[in-house]
């Protein structure tokens, strides 16, 4: 009794696997892409192919030929990226034209090619980037690149890799640019002069000043070479808004030289000591805006008269040289002076 | 009144929770996994782990065959465990197999199907322990008869596979896993028979 019972249920089991099985068949047979497609066709495919079969061959894969029937082997070999792979870059064709013949003769299309991953996906597998392709080609550019067509790239003789790498193209190796200029090479045939005010007064050649190597950075004297002494320096310069330069009337040169303009800068505690009752503005010494002159009779305190008083008492009467002894407002310091110069018998000098 | 209803509490939280864990666990386990393989870009391995799962699944069977006698080594209990985890393991690598792609019917079909049969299983051994449970003292009689410790257990355990409430659910959990068989089945013949590993490397 228990013998037939485990035989009865094992043939109800038995039974619904069969039917199931039988009903499933019927579905997959009728409806395969619903039943078993792992995903949705690419949609350049899913126009043109109504029927797994015209891919798939029965337990045999996708041979190459299923491929081939539709994609013509030479329409994929001959076909190269043009200069306008961007422009291409969405479009249905641009997929079929990497293809160097080695790869057609090692590889079959599978091993590159991917499909029911959506009508929007790649149809490459993932690892395959631009960097793998690169690998493949590598020195041999023009496998698939045509050379672009503008003025710098007629004239380079070199290969591309001189200049470009395919890890980042465009920017460009070390050394890229001093390998294409050539020593003496006629800048403006390929660069325009600039239009400032600076450029437009220049007359010698690019080189003159600026290096192949770092454009930005000047050649040693380049600026020294390019002034010429007496020119007029506001012509390019602004003169400086400060204090000093605001008082002066003199031309640049009475102060600075072209070769070091910076260090021209005057220490005034070389000839006398500003204190802060001498700190009242240059033009108050130096009243003809020439700094290599000055007076110190210009205040009510230094008036003709004491100063020739004072002087006369201690014999001076050639006093018009103040700062031999006045370096500073002390009159301390100055006495000092006056002793070391009577010392050293210069004191006839002054009288 | 209220005893019995602290009884169904403390049956459903001794009984029932431990279960509906487990099979929280195992869709929430098979997620998981099956993210950090795509995460760590080895979501290809699923395509292997669904082999390993029929295969596990296929050998959780030996349960069946134990049961019915065609061998008679080992005990009955350790192979009703074995097979108890060995589907668990086999549907959680499963899962993995499937991931989320909703695309095809029959795989998914097959796959719901499967889960079915996993709480299906889980009903069929909350039922059995509380079958056991009930013929407890039977065991003891049957060692004052002079049966063996070990022998009164597993007519104990023989029995309760047996009971009426056992055979109904095994009606349903039998035709459960012959119909997730026959989906299962179809969509290996189907993958062979569209498989592309077949053709030339």
């Amino acid at each position: 009794m228990q013998h037939g019972g485990v035989q009865n249920k094992t043939m109800k089991a038995l039974s619904s696997l069969l039917l199931t099985l039988g009903f499933s068949f019927v579905a997959v047979y009728y409806f395969p892409h619903e039943m078993v497609s792992p995903g949705e066709l690419h949609r350049s495919h899913s126009k043109k192919i109504d029927s797994c079969m015209k891919c798939h061959t029965v337990f045999q894969g996708i041979p190459d030929t299923q491929c081939t029937a539709c994609h013509k082997e030479a329409d994929l070999v001959n076909s190269k990226v043009n200069s306008k792979v961007s422009a291409e870059r969405n479009s249905e064709k641009r997929s079929h034209l990497i293809h160097p013949k080695k790869w057609l003769q090692e590889k079959t299309c599978l091993n590159c090619h991917d499909e029911h991953m959506g009508a929007n996906a790649r149809l490459l597998e993932s690892e395959l980037d631009s960097e793998f392709f690169h690998k493949e080609v590598k020195g041999n550019c023009e496998t698939c690149h045509s050379p672009p067509g503008n003025l710098i790239h007629k004239q380079v003789e070199h290969t591309c890799n001189t200049c470009h790498n395919s890890e980042s193209w465009k920017k460009l190796i070390e050394n890229a640019q001093s390998a294409f200029h050539k020593k003496e090479a006629n800048c403006k045939s390929c660069h325009e002069n600039p239009s400032d005010n600076l450029h437009e007064q220049m007359s010698g050649n690019c080189n003159t000043c600026h290096t192949f190597d770092d454009w930005k950075k000047l050649k040693q004297n380049a600026k020294a070479n390019f002034h010429k002494k007496g020119s007029d320096c506001t012509s390019c310069h602004k003169k400086p808004a400060d204090n000093i330069h605001r008082q002066s009337k003199g031309n640049c040169s009475t102060c600075h030289t072209f070769k070091n303009w910076k260090s021209s800068f005057v220490n005034h505690t070389k000839y006398f000591k500003l204190g802060k009752k001498h700190n009242k503005g240059c033009n108050k010494c130096h009243i003809s805006g020439n700094y290599k002159s000055y007076t110190c009779y210009s205040c009510h305190e230094h008036s003709k008269r004491k100063i020739r008083k004072e002087h006369h008492e201690h014999k001076i009467r050639k006093y018009n040289n103040c700062v031999a002894c006045h370096r500073s407002g002390s009159e301390k310091k100055a006495k000092a002076a006056w002793k070391r110069i009577k010392k050293a018998g210069n004191a006839g000098l002054y009288r | 009144m209220v005893t019995r209803k602290v009884m169904r509490i403390k049956l459903f939280i001794e009984q029932v929770l431990p279960f509906v864990l487990w099979f929280v666990l195992l869709v929430i386990l098979s997620r998981v996994s099956d993210a950090i393989l795509h995460a760590l870009g080895y979501g290809d391995i699923g395509e292997y782990l669904g082999i390993l799962g029929v295969g596990l699944i296929l050998i959780s069977f030996i349960y069946s065959i134990r049961k019915v006698k065609v061998f008679k080594a080992g005990s009955l209990r350790g192979f009703l465990t074995f097979h108890e985890w060995a589907a668990w393991l086999g549907a959680y690598f499963i899962l993995i197999h499937g991931g989320i792609h909703l695309h095809a019917i029959l795989p998914w079909a097959a796959i719901l199907l499967m889960l079915i049969s996993v709480v299906s299983g889980f009903t069929g051994h909350i039922l059995h322990k509380r079958v056991k449970k009930s013929i407890e003292h039977e065991k003891s009689k049957l060692i004052k008869e002079g049966v063996s410790e070990q022998e009164a257990e597993n007519q104990i355990f023989r029995a309760a596979t047996m009971a009426k409430s056992m055979l109904k659910w095994r009606a349903v959990h039998r035709p459960l896993t012959a119909l997730f068989a026959g989906l299962a089945i179809m969509h290996i013949i189907s993958s062979l028979f569209y498989a592309t590993w077949w053709g030339p490397k």
